[in-house]
């Protein structure tokens, strides 16, 4: 390529990067920056308005170096390749400069110095974008099988949808038997339907199909790997066993929050027998009808508290059918719900709650601040009434709290043999909420059930069908492109001393025996660059970050043009 | 999550791939420090290139160190990705560590050229086949033994790796002083600080190496030259 002319396009990202840089000055310093013949801002790059923008830039200015300033690379990358590969330049060429995760969202209240921040990493990327070169991407071969992880509701209907796909499946389950939390439930809203005999069905469905191996009260020990090609071992017991498969759902799934008996005194006077936790009340409902006469369930119960910020979703309704079956048992039963919101959206759910009301179960709305207090002297929660003003006393032989689901002990366990994200609160984080639900930034790992977020049976079903559609999706393709970003050999400075053979871990890089210099085996290098590293020669570099390409960003780094 | 605002992020894909010559070159352009993050051991993406990233970094030190550079202003931690809250305490921890160590000698005019120089001679070891090869082979060395099937034992070889960063380092001074002009041993000696007697036994390796060579002798003393 002959004169440098390279386009700068700095995001908003809305208010993320507006907000807390001065974006209009960064790409006023971008167009005073060598090579750089266009710059200009977007509100949100990565929209339709926004990569139409960058396209018509890149035709009207004969663009032939793209950098954009914006978030990171996992989730958007792809987003503005594309883009370029539709003006006919080469995606290599493109820059990602990180101007968010790196700058605006860890410096917001330091405006003036993020700016400047921001500025300096836009030069650095338009300093390496100078030294990019094109690069073309390869295909790979896919292992045409999949691994399922977690035999609860999403897994057993992920496993169930791979099946049906007639892709060969691994179902792993730490516990003796299938179910996860549904085994310990009694009945499901908004259908009533009897959660053993639904779970039942469920389970016969799935085993209909002799393409899905169910392995239980199994581990997984180690995973290894990428899209198409991951060796999982899983430890039964003693045994080891070691799979191999194309993509993998994950489907571990959450616990339902059990307060510590012995601090109970700090949560609603919690003890297990009277005052008891919603998952608490399904095992007794299932075990028979509820005897007691004054029953208050309170919401929110260890949920949307500064310590745990989130809301649990399932609780309200899970309370509502609950009361509306004890109601429905008996009707002399008083059943009072004292709540901070209800969350009952879309009809069906609507629709249950109109009846609880109809059927007699009162409500009562508690303000956080005066949260409800449990007497246990006096057997009443005591609440204060916004309307009325004062509090309120209502007696009960039981109390229901409910508590939220957590996350499981062993999530972060999980998070890193699989390499993948969970947030503080241990739920699994997916690359991007809109653009890439129940996928990670993993290739070939997806996400569904409570593991990513507190979620029902309906919802749960529907992401795992989603997910088992995105992990099918690889492996009926047979082929994932490959980035050319591998390891290259100088063969005039490569003096043949196999130091390159012996450290690479993939066994990508080899001593032609009849050369007598290094080869590199693209399909099966990974880009990681040890090879390079290790070259007592210099003669190898990895392909898209070669030393030259760093040391223009290091020199960038601090040197004002 | 907040962090200060004075660290600059270049994106590597393993953090194997970073070359001691990389950490150095950013040393010499400026930076205060620098800081390496990589996976948690034992969880490398790319099975161990945290590892062999903790080799290089380490010699990285050991060259500094030999150079009269505080070995605190390169470090090397393991962070996984799911770890944003360690990646803002590792950030603030080596701000304070390096600020406590003072702004890098080479934005300070006196010292500035000396201090490049110094720099430029460890890249320049840096990228010299023995001491690439030794560290590259240090593990195998360790784990699995020579081409005699002799396990070297962790301090030896590291002894060697000692030795060898402070050879190559002294001959790539001496080269960096004879590009500037011509010169005897003493001028050498005096220049770079090191004993002449020293300086003397690399000038003939030197010599030897067609790296150098004698310009002139004034008053029977011999001026070497880069060839």
């Amino acid at each position: 390529m002959n004169e440098l002319r390279i386009g700068v396009f700095v995001c908003n990202c809305g208010t993320n990067i507006g907000g807390f840089i001065d974006v209009p000055a960064v790409a006023e310093y971008a167009k005073t920056l060598k090579g750089v013949v266009f710059a200009q801002t977007n509100l949100f790059s990565c929209s339709e308005s926004g990569t139409t923008s960058i396209k018509e830039a890149i035709r009207e200015n004969n663009l032939n170096r793209v950098v954009v300033a914006a978030c990171t690379p996992l989730t958007h990358e792809p987003t503005f390749r594309a883009a370029c590969m539709e003006e006919g330049l080469n995606q290599f060429l493109f820059e990602f400069v990180n101007i968010r995760e790196h700058c605006s969202w860890v410096h917001m209240q330091q405006k003036e110095l993020a700016t400047e921040k921001a500025k300096e990493l836009v030069r650095m990327g338009v300093a390496r974008a100078a030294f990019l070169e094109t690069g073309e991407m390869t295909d790979v071969d896919v292992i045409p099988s999949a691994l399922v992880l977690g035999g609860g509701i999403s897994g057993i209907t992920a496993a169930t949808a791979l099946g049906g796909i007639g892709i060969k499946t691994i179902l792993v389950e730490k516990e003796k038997k299938l179910g996860g939390i549904l085994k310990d439930l009694y009945k499901l809203y908004p259908t009533g339907e009897d959660a053993s005999k639904f779970l039942d069905k469920k389970i016969k469905s799935l085993m209909k199909f002799k393409n899905v191996e169910i392995i239980t009260s199994t581990e997984i020990k180690t995973i290894e790997g990428y899209i198409g090609n991951y060796t999982v071992t899983v430890k039964k017991g003693e045994k080891e066993k070691e799979y191999k498969v194309g993509s993998i759902v994950l489907a571990t799934g959450a616990v339902s929050y059990e307060p510590d008996k012995s601090k109970g005194k700090d949560f609603f006077n919690f003890d297990g027998k009277k005052i008891i936790s919603q998952f608490q009340l399904e095992n007794k409902l299932k075990k028979g009808a509820i005897k007691e006469k004054n029953i208050v369930m309170i919401l929110c119960a260890g949920s949307r508290t500064p310590e745990r910020i989130y809301c649990s979703r399932i609780c309200c309704m899970t309370s509502i059918k609950n009361a509306l079956l004890i109601k429905k048992a008996n009707k002399d039963t008083e059943v009072t719900i004292v709540y901070r919101d209800l969350q009952t959206y879309g009809t069906d759910y609507e629709e249950e709650l109109r009846k609880s009301k109809q059927a007699g179960i009162r409500f009562i709305r508690y303000n956080e601040v005066k949260p409800p207090t449990v007497d246990t002297k006096k057997k009443s929660v005591m609440v204060y009434h916004e309307l009325l003003g004062r509090d309120i006393e209502l007696p009960y032989d039981l109390v229901v709290l409910a508590t939220p689901l957590v996350s499981h002990a062993d999530v972060e366990n999980i998070s890193q043999k699989l390499k993948v994200p969970v947030d503080e609160h241990g739920f699994f984080l997916e690359a991007h909420v809109k653009l890439r639900p129940l996928e990670f930034a993993t290739d070939g790992i997806f996400l569904c059930g409570c593991a990513h977020w507190p979620a029902d049976i309906t919802e749960s079903i529907s992401q795992a069908l989603g997910a088992a559609s995105k992990a099918a999706i690889p492996l009926l393709m047979g082929k994932v492109t490959v980035e050319p970003i591998i390891s290259y050999v100088d063969e005039d400075k490569c003096s043949g001393c196999g130091i390159c053979e012996e450290n690479c871990p993939y066994g990508a890089i080899k001593k032609d025996p009849e050369k007598k210099k290094a080869t590199v085996t693209a399909v099966i290098c990974k880009g990681c660059g040890i090879c390079a590293t290790n070259c007592p020669e210099q003669a190898i570099s990895i392909k898209h970050y070669k030393p030259e390409q760093v040391f223009a960003q290091l020199e960038a780094a601090f040197k004002e043009e | 999550m907040q962090h200060p605002t004075n660290t600059r992020t270049i994106r590597v894909l393993c953090t194997g791939q970073v070359d001691p010559t990389y950490v150095l070159k950013a040393l010499k352009n400026g930076a205060d420090g620098v800081l390496v993050i990589g996976c948690r051991l034992g969880e490398c993406h790319y099975i161990n290139g945290n590892y062999q990233a903790r080799e290089k970094i380490d010699m990285t030190k050991i060259m500094l160190e030999k150079a009269g550079i505080s070995s605190k202003r390169v470090e090397m931690r393991f962070i996984s990705s799911a770890e944003g809250n360690k990646y803002i305490e590792a950030v603030k921890e080596f701000t304070d560590t390096v600020k406590s160590v003072g702004p890098s000698p080479v934005r300070s005019k006196e010292k500035c050229e000396s201090i490049k120089r110094i720099l430029d001679a460890l890249i320049a070891a840096a990228s010299e086949f023995r001491l690439r090869a030794i560290v590259a082979k240090k593990k195998k060395m360790i784990e699995e033994g020579n081409v005699y099937n002799e396990k070297i034992p962790q301090e030896e070889i590291e002894k060697v790796i000692d030795n060898a960063v402070n050879t190559e380092f002294v001959r790539k001074l001496i080269v960096s002083c004879l590009k500037e002009k011509p010169q005897s041993c003493m001028d050498i000696a005096d220049k770079i600080e090191v004993p002449s007697a020293l300086v003397l036994s690399h000038l003939s390796y030197l010599r030897r190496k067609n790296i150098i060579d004698v310009d002139r002798v004034k008053e029977r003393v011999p001026y070497y030259k880069i060839i």
